[in-house]
């Protein structure tokens, strides 16, 4: 028995120990196989594989995160806000740059002052119309606390913030005050390329009228320009001269239809892709069981991801055919079955490609758009139609590799086994999983404390499980979205679990994004980021995400989601982060972006937050929802 | 051990050919990642028959099928590969464990279209079935004895995943040599008569019927036996 405890303990340490640090990755590329990814017409009639209408897929806040700019007044630092609380009550988090810069005195409309200094743990105040306290920025800078403050309900008038210090010690304040409209603002085209304006549309709720829109932003190498909206005007403009992220801070005043000033903000993480050469029309090469769409090639040898849509006449009309896709390198093809020819059942003289897109492979934006472009074919030898769709007809039945940037193998870390991977998140510095809840052979994935994109994940993933036969998933968070990348773009042990129901069991993944990425880009600036920027996380990169993600990979996904504990009174998970996101949420993910339409939705609870440290206890923890992800597990 | 045995004459001017199909269900366990599992398959046959071509069904159950080395050897020793862990090597990271698919209920010809070894999936099961192709061709038997032991030789090369041969078939169609025809035309006539007394009047070694290295009266008897038994 001990013997047996010892060794399952050392089949899961020394994979930890083998690992090495990210700084150490390899330049070098190593042939990984890709899939030839191949999805039926029902996934492209019902829209499930096309880009979103940004619009659709907007920041919305009902909060405002104001820059504090102290100015020098009679030998004191000192920034002043004037605050009018409405019937609803207001709530303020202080954000200094430094912990203890600051000492905040609030001032009620008598006149009362409320004093907090947090440097002092000063906190505490016998006011009856405010509730003060301290709270960490879940998944921002979640080793910090900061000061929260609430003006309770039934307080209206003109408050005063005043934030004082003995230098200029600059930070933000995020407040959630005033009428109870909401800040809508999207990216005006998903095509968000270097040298490429890129507009910004903002609105509020409830017809208010938007009065001046101001953006501020941080360009890649860390310049902050500001841009103006003109005078009526809903829409930003600014020119990202370089590739990369650029946060963005929208401010919007206006009036509600009551007469009401409304101040609010949205925080936006925008990536501005790098370029790529022009795809241009494909030679449409016949191969013995394929069609290959052979576009102009790339010199360089940097991934991204191709995908279209094939169409084909049948009597006349266009029907479609099916959308296929994979990762490309320098060489850039897509190669389609010819069964689906034969499926569909249309002549080959009539082939087109439509809708033709370059995604880059971190970010997902669309770095080139082709509506369609005629593929003719005089001549095909086609196969009998099969009785029915084949899994190698949405994988793929040709093991083509691409060159890529993969972390250093763990040459022999766990046995060739069969096994269930515990995935963390982003930015996590442990296992989110006890592993008392689990059993048989396991793995524990580690990349603690690193901001990866879903492909950087992915390939980690792969890179940890290659001693391993097969593997099944158990992931928190973003290692959701990191496994169904890696089950949908390469090919892995994933694809070969077996022994259970479930391939991927996900909590709490943000499939559709979070509103905290954009958030994280414009306070990460002031506070620094222990694991980095994320594109991958906000809401447009996951929808672009999304768009390359076919129904036959999504149902592999069982996904479970959580909430606070919904009872009377005021509810949150982290009280700061829930100024940011809507309501429900985890404290990080919102209910709504952590559906994945397609999969195995396994429920919702309530009373579970995202991660520990948070008001109810952390959705990994939950011992009974860990034993029959355990019990269902493929391996 | 079952063994069956079907014969089927076919003429041919030289020679006969006849199908020999030996089924065995040994219902043997691979060892895991150890020592191979072999199944012995005997057969009988009469002196004269060789080997023409050769098939061999084979229902073998496995929960990792990319572990699997596959031998046949025939009485005469040779030995050839049908299966050599399909999968392997690996075009491409990650690796090095080969085609994941379980079982196999295939037969191993060489006049299939698909190599045995590029036939995997991740959700076929058997993941190789049909009439594949073997690693090497069965005609390497060709003219070979049919008579005796032959051995199926089963391989698990990797840790983890087991499995058991269920049955086996051994199809062979043979050649039955015609050896009192030695002028080779087709016919048994005077002139065979008169081509072994030449062979025999010289020593020629295909005077020497009974393989005894002499050239006399028994050499003759077994001649005319040949002669009056016909092909």
């Amino acid at each position: 028995m001990l013997r047996r405890f010892i060794s399952t303990i050392l089949q899961i340490i020394v994979p930890c120990t083998l690992l090495i640090p990210s700084s150490l990755y390899a330049q070098s590329l190593t042939p990984v196989k890709v899939k030839q990814i191949a999805a039926p017409p029902s996934d492209m009639v019902s829209g499930l594989l096309a880009l979103p209408d940004p619009a659709s897929i907007p920041v919305e806040s009902r909060s405002a995160l104001i820059p504090v700019k102290h100015q020098l007044i009679d030998g004191q630092w000192k920034w002043t806000l004037p605050i009018k609380v409405l019937p609803r009550g207001a709530r303020i988090v202080l954000l200094p740059t430094v912990h203890d810069s600051w000492l905040t005195h609030l001032v009620s409309p008598n006149q009362s002052v409320i004093s907090t200094d947090i440097s002092k743990n000063n906190i505490l105040t016998t006011d009856p119309r405010v509730e003060i306290g301290t709270d960490v920025l879940a998944w921002v800078a979640p080793d910090r606390e900061f000061a929260h403050l609430s003006i309770l309900p039934g307080n209206a008038g003109s408050w005063t913030l005043t934030i004082l210090s003995d230098h200029d010690a600059s930070g933000f304040v995020l407040i959630d005050a005033g009428p109870e409209n909401s800040l809508s603002t999207y990216i005006e085209s998903l095509e968000t390329i270097q040298n490429q304006p890129i507009t910004l549309v903002s609105s509020f709720s409830d017809d208010a009228r938007l009065s001046s829109l101001v953006a501020e932003i941080t360009t890649p190498n860390g310049d902050v320009v500001t841009e103006s909206a003109n005078t009526g005007s809903s829409r930003i403009t600014f020119f990202p001269a370089e590739h990369g992220s650029y946060s963005v801070r929208v401010t919007a005043i206006g009036v509600d239809s009551q007469g009401n000033q409304i101040l609010l903000t949205t925080q936006h993480l925008v990536y501005a892709a790098e370029p790529a050469p022009l795809l241009q029309s494909p030679a449409v090469v016949e191969l013995e069981n394929h069609v290959q769409f052979r576009f102009s090639p790339s010199e360089s040898t940097r991934r991204t991801i191709l995908a279209a849509e094939v169409w084909g006449k049948s009597d006349g009309v266009f029907k479609p055919v099916s959308w296929i896709s994979t990762i490309v390198g320098s060489e850039r093809s897509l190669l389609l079955d010819k069964r689906w020819i034969s499926l569909a059942g249309v002549s080959t003289n009539s082939l087109e490609l439509r809708n033709i897109r370059l995604h880059d492979i971190d970010s997902f934006v669309p770095i080139e758009l082709i509506d369609r472009i005629p593929t003719p074919i005089n001549k095909l030898s086609l196969p009998k139609s099969p009785l029915s769709i084949t899994q190698d007809m949405l994988t793929g039945s040709v093991m083509k590799t691409v060159p890529t940037p993969v972390p250093p193998q763990i040459v022999q870390s766990v046995g060739p086994g069969h096994r269930l991977m515990l995935i963390h998140g982003y930015c996590t510095d442990a296992n989110p999983f006890p592993l008392s809840h689990f059993s048989g052979d396991l793995a524990v994935f580690e990349d603690f404390n690193q901001s990866r994109t879903h492909d950087q994940f992915a390939l980690n993933i792969l890179a940890q499980s290659a001693p391993m036969k097969s593997f099944g998933v158990v992931a928190h968070s973003q290692g959701g979205n990191a496994s169904l990348h890696l089950l949908n773009f390469y090919w892995s042990g994933l694809d070969w679990a077996d022994g259970g129901n479930r391939r991927i069991q996900t909590v709490g993944s943000p499939y559709s994004g979070t509103a905290l990425a954009g958030n994280a880009a414009v306070l990460g600036n002031i506070f620094g980021f222990g694991c980095g920027e994320n594109e991958s996380l906000n809401y447009t990169g996951s929808a672009n995400w999304l768009s390359l993600i076919p129904t036959a990979s999504r149902q592999q996904v069982y996904f479970h989601t959580t909430s606070f504990e919904d009872g009377f009174g005021f509810d949150y998970c982290n009280i700061i982060t829930d100024l940011l996101l809507s309501d429900p949420d985890d404290g990080v993910i919102e209910r709504s972006a952590g559906q994945l339409s397609s999969a195995n939705n396994m429920g919702h609870l309530e009373d579970w937050c995202h991660t520990t440290g948070m008001r109810d206890p952390a959705q990994c923890t939950d011992v009974s929802r860990n034993t029959i992800m355990n019990q269902e597990a493929k391996r | 051990m079952k063994y069956k045995s079907v014969i089927v004459p076919v003429l041919l001017l030289t020679s006969t050919v006849s199908a020999v199909d030996i089924c065995v269900s040994p219902n043997d366990l691979i060892p895991d990642n150890g020592s191979a599992a072999v199944v012995p398959i005997f057969i009988s046959a009469t002196g004269n028959e060789v080997i023409d071509t050769v098939s061999l069904d084979l229902i073998l159950n496995h929960e990792w099928v990319g572990d699997l080395h596959i031998q046949l050897r025939s009485p005469s020793g040779t030995i050839i590969t049908l299966l050599d862990r399909p999968g392997l090597p690996s075009t491409g990271f990650p690796g090095p464990f080969g085609c994941g698919g379980h079982d196999i209920v295939c037969t191993f010809t060489d006049i299939a279209v698909i190599p045995a070894e590029s036939v995997c999936s991740t959700t076929d099961s058997p993941v190789i079935a049909g009439l594949v192709i073997p690693s090497q061709p069965m005609d390497t038997f060709h003219g070979e004895v049919v008579e005796g032991a032959w051995e199926l030789i089963v391989n698990d090369m990797s840790p983890y995943d087991s499995g058991e041969i269920v049955q086996v078939c051994l199809t062979i169609t043979t050649d039955t040599l015609c050896t009192a025809d030695l002028n080779s035309d087709g016919d048994l006539n005077f002139f065979d008569v008169s081509a072994f007394l030449s062979a025999f009047s010289n020593n020629d070694p295909i005077a020497d019927f009974n393989n005894d290295g002499d050239y006399n009266f028994f050499d003759i008897s077994v001649f005319l036996a040949a002669f009056t038994t016909g092909c």
